[in-house]
């Protein structure tokens, strides 16, 4: 089965999700996207950094350089009003899924 | 000869020289992320060179993230070349006074304005090479920092005597004010603009070394 590349408009909610896992830095988190999304994630890696900042500019992340095994780093973590977006985010993503999904199986029925 | 990912830098950096701020910060994260890629590749046998290619390909194309950082906000260049256009206006109002009002009102000032014109109209030619084409060379930065204090100072200077003279009651002088306002908001743009890419500079020679 061939598979379709994620939709650019669900990427801020999987770095929402993926951040929420814990505070990470860039490379870490689109290492963590390209793993769990099993291939689907095929953007180029330059792209999450914009959209990092973006979210970050939404207040919905927060970043700071610090120093990590003698590297200095940004690392990204989810704000209050970011989890509150994530998990409306989520819901609303989900709710999308379970609609489109009750209208594809009513068409298989007939199919 | 420059690494891949030295190159990549640099085009980086050049791609976002309109947000100096931004490309600083920016350069340091992709930076970490090239290099740690690389690494990654470099233990699983790669050479360095085919390493450094494979994450630059993977990072995708300079312009392209540029491009999608654009998309978020105006930028500190667009700040001063819009600061530059009110100059421009200041100077070309000034040429105007000067051949017009000054020879009847007051004619013993119209060298020393001529004089303010010419440095305006000098700030905007400055303001607009740096943003263009002049970035890159620290003697034109040096110039707008000198410029743009030159200009912060005059432009204070203006506003506050202004105020005095309206508050001694010898009337109100609203576009001298204007103008003091104008040129002090430009100066202090061009002052900041000049020293966050100076930063960004430094940082691309310490790049390329």
């Amino acid at each position: 089965m061939n598979r379709e590349p994620l939709p650019t408009g669900q990427v801020d909610l999987l770095l929402l999700s993926i951040v929420a896992r814990g505070p990470a830095h860039g490379y870490a988190i689109i290492d963590t996207l390209r793993v769990l999304s099993a291939g689907a994630f095929d953007q180029p890696e330059g792209t999450i950094y914009p959209a990092l900042y973006r979210l970050e500019e939404q207040g919905l992340l927060a970043s700071r350089e610090q120093a990590v095994a003698g590297r200095r780093r940004r690392i990204y973590r989810l704000t209050a009003r970011g989890r509150r977006a994530l998990v409306e985010r989520r819901d609303a993503w989900r709710a999308l899924v379970r609609d489109v999904d009750v209208i594809l199986e009513a068409g298989a029925r007939h199919a | 000869m420059r690494s891949p990912i030295e190159q990549y830098l640099l085009d980086l950096t050049r791609e976002l020289r309109a947000r100096p701020l931004l490309a600083r910060r920016v350069a340091r994260e992709v930076a970490d992320h090239l290099s740690e890629a690389a690494a990654r590749a470099v233990r699983t046998g790669a050479s360095r060179e085919d390493a450094e290619r494979s994450a630059v390909a993977q990072m995708g194309p300079p312009r392209l993230i540029a491009g999608k950082y654009r998309r978020l906000g105006p930028s500190s260049a667009g700040l001063l070349v819009a600061a530059s256009i009110g100059t421009a206006m200041i100077s070309v109002w000034l040429v105007f006074v000067c051949a017009v009002v000054l020879p009847r009102r007051d004619p013993d000032h119209i060298a020393m304005w001529l004089v303010v014109a010419a440095l305006c109209a000098a700030f905007t030619a400055t303001s607009a090479a740096c943003v263009s084409f002049a970035w890159r060379r620290p003697a034109w930065l040096v110039a707008l920092g000198v410029l743009a204090i030159t200009a912060t100072a005059f432009g204070l200077l203006a506003a506050i005597q202004t105020l005095q003279a309206m508050a001694a009651g010898r009337g109100f002088e609203g576009y001298l004010l204007l103008m003091g306002v104008m040129l002090t908001g430009h100066g202090l743009v061009a002052a900041i603009y000049a020293i966050l890419t100076a930063r960004v500079r430094v940082l691309r020679v310490t790049m390329a070394a």
